[in-house]
């Protein structure tokens, strides 16, 4: 005989489980559940389905997965929706204006706005001859770029800011870079990032083929489909017609 | 055909086209201009990126025309250094073969063998094995790297990606919820909200997603604390540990001022 620890203790530590007397009770509670239904025989059922007498049903059962018939929101949304709530909350020193500049009137009524920081006149217009002087001192040329650079709403690049000298300067590079949508177009995450067009290039020997957006892509697709579908369509249709009309 | 007397008027000749030429282009032309010494950077507060004045920075940090050879050079050098060295191929002294001869030397009809161990046969040894640690560090010029680094830094200045954080004799004060230092503090001392700080600093600047540097002038236990949510997209890098990889491979690189004007200083050709 093995001569084991447990068998010198004398207790039970194989098995863990409690000891069940009645292991075959659920063999019993099965037969007893059992449905009473008379099984008939497969080929009575057969004829009574050709016979017509018993419809054979075709319910599915089974819900598809359709976004329609799910209410409420996911839980992933409901917690997004509750963290952007906590974001909007959080003191922030927004002296950035959050709209950015989008027409040439605004960015002229920005840049003239931008004259009430010098603390000398005001230019009526941006076809003003003062437009082209260049700053006086570089705290000027500061406070002028900051309030413009605010009411905007587009950061100008430092290396920008250095060559930039007058207002008049300043003003055409708001018109190339943002007005333009030079850089609402640029998008770094993208291979195409930097967005070419026609105007770019004068040369004649330079072709830019333009770049198509996915939404395009993907409407002219769904266009193209519809279309060879319709025209398969018809085509089997012709093709039933004459199978008729030749028998 | 010209004639020379002797070798020494051949080199005295020489030499004055040799003058004449440098003398000439030395010139230039008759309206350029000498190129500024100084370009500007603005001084921002963060998170809000106000800006607070303007400072001169040495063209030859921000405004150092590119040299890509340079780049290439450091990042190699860079690159080279970082490897471990760990692989471990055996030789045929190691490997686990028998010394057996395969087949004999004559009659075979094949070609003549040694034993399995032989580098030529599948399965068998690594010619010129070596056993780890492997050196693969080469070495730059500091000239050569630090000349790197600034145009890195130069690189990135032109392409507007560079913010400098500080306020050093500012025109304008440092508003409420804004420090002069790459730090992140919660609102509050009641709320550990930083997170959301920082989230917010991204959201209103649209840089959500993009591959940011942060070079810091000394440990900040809340902007690394705080950024953890994004750290595949933050980088956050004390000045004397900042990489040459580090700056071109960043969207946009915040640098306090502190740092900067170490790196001007220990990087300076």
């Amino acid at each position: 005989m093995l001569r084991t620890v447990n068998h010198l203790n004398g207790s039970r530590a194989l098995h863990v489980s409690v000891k069940r007397s009645d292991f075959m009770s659920w063999f019993k509670r099965k037969q007893d559940g059992k449905s009473k239904t008379v099984s008939r025989d497969t080929k009575e059922v057969i004829a009574d389905i050709e016979a017509g007498e018993t419809k054979v049903s075709g319910t599915n059962t089974k819900l598809k997965l359709n976004e329609e018939y799910f209410i409420g929101e996911e839980a992933g949304a409901i917690n997004k929706a509750q963290r952007q709530a906590l974001i909007t909350q959080i003191p922030f020193n927004e002296w950035l204006s959050p709209s950015k500049v989008a027409t040439v009137k605004d960015l002229d009524h920005a840049l003239l706005k931008a004259f009430s920081t010098l603390g000398g006149p005001i230019p009526e217009s941006t076809t003003d001859k003062s437009l082209e002087l260049p700053f006086s001192n570089l705290i000027d040329k500061f406070h002028f770029t900051k309030a413009l650079q605010a009411s905007t709403g587009t950061l100008i690049p430092d290396y920008q800011l250095t060559r930039l000298q007058t207002p008049r300067e300043l003003r055409e590079y708001y018109l190339k870079e943002v007005i333009s949508g030079k850089l609402a177009n640029f998008k770094d995450a993208e291979p195409n990032a930097i967005e070419l067009n026609s105007t770019s290039y004068s040369a004649e020997n330079v072709h830019i083929i333009n770049s198509v957006r996915p939404k395009d892509k993907k409407r002219k697709l769904s266009v193209i489909f519809s279309e060879v579908e319709s025209l398969e369509r018809q085509s089997a249709k012709e093709a039933l017609e004459s199978a008729r009309q030749a028998a | 055909m010209l004639y020379f007397g002797s070798s020494r008027q051949l080199l005295r000749v020489s030499q004055s086209i040799r003058f004449q030429s440098s003398h000439a282009t030395a010139k230039g032309l008759a309206h350029a201009s000498v190129p500024p010494l100084f370009t500007l950077a603005t001084l921002r507060s963060f998170p809000s990126l106000e800006p607070l004045t303007f400072v001169p920075v040495p063209a030859s940090v921000f405004d150092a025309s590119l040299r890509r050879d340079l780049l290439w050079k450091a990042v190699v050098y860079e690159n080279d250094n970082k490897r471990v060295g760990s692989s471990n191929p055996p030789s045929r002294s190691e490997n686990g073969y028998s010394r057996r001869k395969l087949l004999p030397q004559k009659g075979s009809g094949k070609a003549r063998a040694g034993d399995a161990n032989s580098p030529t046969r599948h399965n068998g040894s690594r010619a010129l094995a070596r056993s780890a640690p492997n050196d693969y560090t080469t070495k730059l010029p500091q000239k050569v790297y630090s000349q790197a680094l600034l145009n890195a830094l130069s690189y990135q200045y032109r392409r507007g990606n560079i913010h400098v954080i500080g306020a050093a004799n500012a025109l304008c004060e440092t508003a409420e919820h804004d420090l002069n230092e790459l730090e992140v503090i919660p609102t509050s001392l009641k709320q550990d909200d930083g997170e959301l700080v920082f989230e917010k600093f991204l959201q209103t600047h649209g840089m959500a997603g993009e591959n940011l540097l942060f070079i810091v002038g000394a440990p900040r236990p809340g902007l690394f604390r705080y950024t953890d949510p994004v750290k595949d997209d933050v980088n956050i890098v004390q000045k004397e540990f900042v990489d040459v990889n580090d700056i071109l491979k960043a969207r946009r690189v915040f640098v306090e001022l502190e740092a900067l004007e170490y790196l001007a200083v220990t990087h300076t050709v």
